[in-house]
């Protein structure tokens, strides 16, 4: 007997004990959408005030649990039905300004570029709040198709 | 012997950058003859005898306005490391206009040319972690203000203190009291002059508030007049279009700075070289400056300083009232106002530290000593 091995579509299983699709149920189930949502305003909420009074630690921290929180909601609400946007997302709303944050990281650090580079901290600001309002519309959408 | 000529690269982008660069240039020429200036600089580096390389007017842009002349600096870019390459001029000196210079800096740098910065960038004031950029780019910095000796003496970058250039430029045009005479003629005893600055951006964020707070001070001192300096010829139409909105007698006028400041009882201005100027014909001043509430969240965490003002950076004290604003606040204005017209004991407190703070610094010849500290460094005995 001949056993062909057809590997399910990568969404559906990443392997033993570890089961996107268990993960998407309870996301959807036991951890609701609207969780990660108010961890995600909180966290950036968290970010914006600890960034204006210059407490670069917790900024750090509180941008990091909204970037995660924010992506975990973008692939749940987004990926399976717009993948391409939810690809765009991730280049736009969150390579770039992680790029951008991490370059000017360095910067501080080594002083390393001619240009000032303060201003990616309005294109992170900029971004951010609209990654925010993404998820916030999807799952307004998600909610009112339910 | 034959005189060698040097060739010396000189950048300045700002208007007022040009004025010094030019006072500069006469002063190192004074020194020595057979310098040619090569560069970037405006009409009065120009008139001093740059050959430049592209002209700086209008180029003089703010924060992220910067990126609609994007290709025209990509091009005044690779001219000017084409010219350094080519020509090899025996020092590159660059003045203020950090954006760009940065980049000639760099080049320099690579070509082993050495680098002259005067008129530092304000460093202190937003982005002091930009040091140690400064500290690989730049050999000699030649400072205007004597706080900046200390900022720049612990990141380890070699300094020196030369003084304002603005004193040797208010030394040397003087004030034409003919004009002093006619404005308090015109205008009566209690003049309040508005002096928001030279770019544009600032003229349509500032002026607005200053006449709101005008249409007030007049209700509360039906005496006041008021007066507008315009710097720039080119910005007459655009303040022209602002005050028709505002019922106050005011008058504007173009150019004459120090005849303005001189014939007022009170100056209130943007924040900036200008609070100098004020400053130096001790005149009561209230410092007010306006940005966005976007930038103001931006800027924030940045704000090392607890001044904006010029002045009361230099004093280390607030001797002059300042406010940064993300919202019109012309109540503040307006009291700071009249308590500083009204009351004569807060009047003669301010003048009296305005008087302390320019016994110290208001001394003239920063050029020559900055064409001494250049000639130095170029191994040449300055006179």
């Amino acid at each position: 007997m001949v056993v062909i091995s057809v590997p399910r579509p990568w969404r559906e299983g990443l392997g033993e004990g570890v089961n996107c699709y268990t993960i998407t149920n309870k996301v959807g189930g036991e951890v609701p959408f609207y969780a990660l949502l108010l961890i995600a305003f909180v966290s950036l909420t968290a970010s914006a005030v600890s960034y204006f009074f210059a407490k670069i630690k917790l900024f750090s921290f509180t941008l990091l649990l909204f970037y995660t929180s924010n992506t975990f909601l973008s692939f749940f609400l987004i990926y399976n039905n717009h993948a391409v946007f939810f690809y765009t997302i991730v280049i736009f709303l969150i390579v770039f300004p992680i790029i951008c944050l991490t370059l000017f990281a360095l910067d501080v650090h080594y002083g390393l570029f001619c240009i000032d580079t303060s201003f990616v901290l309005v294109l992170i600001w900029l971004l951010t709040p609209i990654f925010f309002i993404v998820n916030l519309v999807s799952y307004i959408l998600k909610v009112i198709h339910a | 012997m034959p005189e060698i000529s040097r060739k010396i690269f000189m950048s300045a982008g700002d208007p007022s950058g040009d004025i010094h660069g030019a006072n500069l240039m006469h002063c190192l020429l004074e020194r020595d003859p057979h310098i040619t200036f090569y560069g970037l600089g405006r009409e009065n580096m120009a008139k001093a005898g740059l050959h430049g390389l592209h002209d700086m007017s209008q180029k003089s842009l703010m924060w992220l306005h910067a990126l609609t002349e994007l290709s025209t600096f990509l091009r005044m870019k690779k001219d000017c490391i084409h010219f350094l390459r080519q020509e090899r001029p025996c020092v590159v000196i660059l003045i203020d206009y950090c954006g760009f210079n940065f980049y000639i800096a760099s080049a320099a740098k690579k070509l082993g040319i050495p680098v002259i910065y005067y008129i530092s960038p304000q460093l202190w004031a937003h982005g002091p972690w930009r040091v140690k950029k400064m500290k690989k780019l730049v050999d000699k910095l030649l400072v205007i203000y004597p706080f900046e000796k200390s900022f720049y003496d612990n990141a380890g970058i070699p300094v020196t203190y030369v003084g304002h250039p603005l004193f040797d430029e208010i030394h040397k045009e003087g004030v034409d009291e003919g004009i002093v005479t006619e404005l308090k003629n015109q205008l009566g005893e209690t003049i309040v002059s508005f002096l928001p600055g030279s770019r544009r951006q600032e003229i349509v964020r500032l002026l607005p508030l200053f006449l709101q707070s005008a249409a007030l001070i007049h209700q509360t001192i039906p005496s006041a007049q008021f007066l507008i300096s315009c710097s720039n010829k080119q910005h007459f139409d655009l303040m022209s279009g602002i005050t028709k909105e505002f019922k106050v007698p005011y008058k504007i006028v173009v150019g004459s700075v120090h005849e303005v400041i001189k014939a007022s009882t009170l100056c209130i201005a943007g924040a900036g070289t200008i609070t100098l100027q004020i400053a130096y014909y001790l005149k009561p001043m209230i410092i007010a400056y306006k940005i966005s509430p976007f930038a103001y969240f931006i800027a924030k965490p940045f704000m090392i300083t607890p001044f904006i003002g010029l002045v009361n950076k230099l004093a280390g004290k607030m001797i002059v009232p300042e406010r940064l604003m993300y919202r019109a606040n012309s109540a503040w204005l307006v009291h700071q106002a009249i308590q500083l017209l009204n009351n004569n004991q807060k009047r003669q407190a301010c003048i009296h530290e305005l008087s302390l703070l320019m016994d110290e610094i208001a001394k003239p010849g920063a050029s020559k000593h900055a064409a001494d500290e250049i000639l130095n460094l170029l191994g040449s005995k300055p006179s």
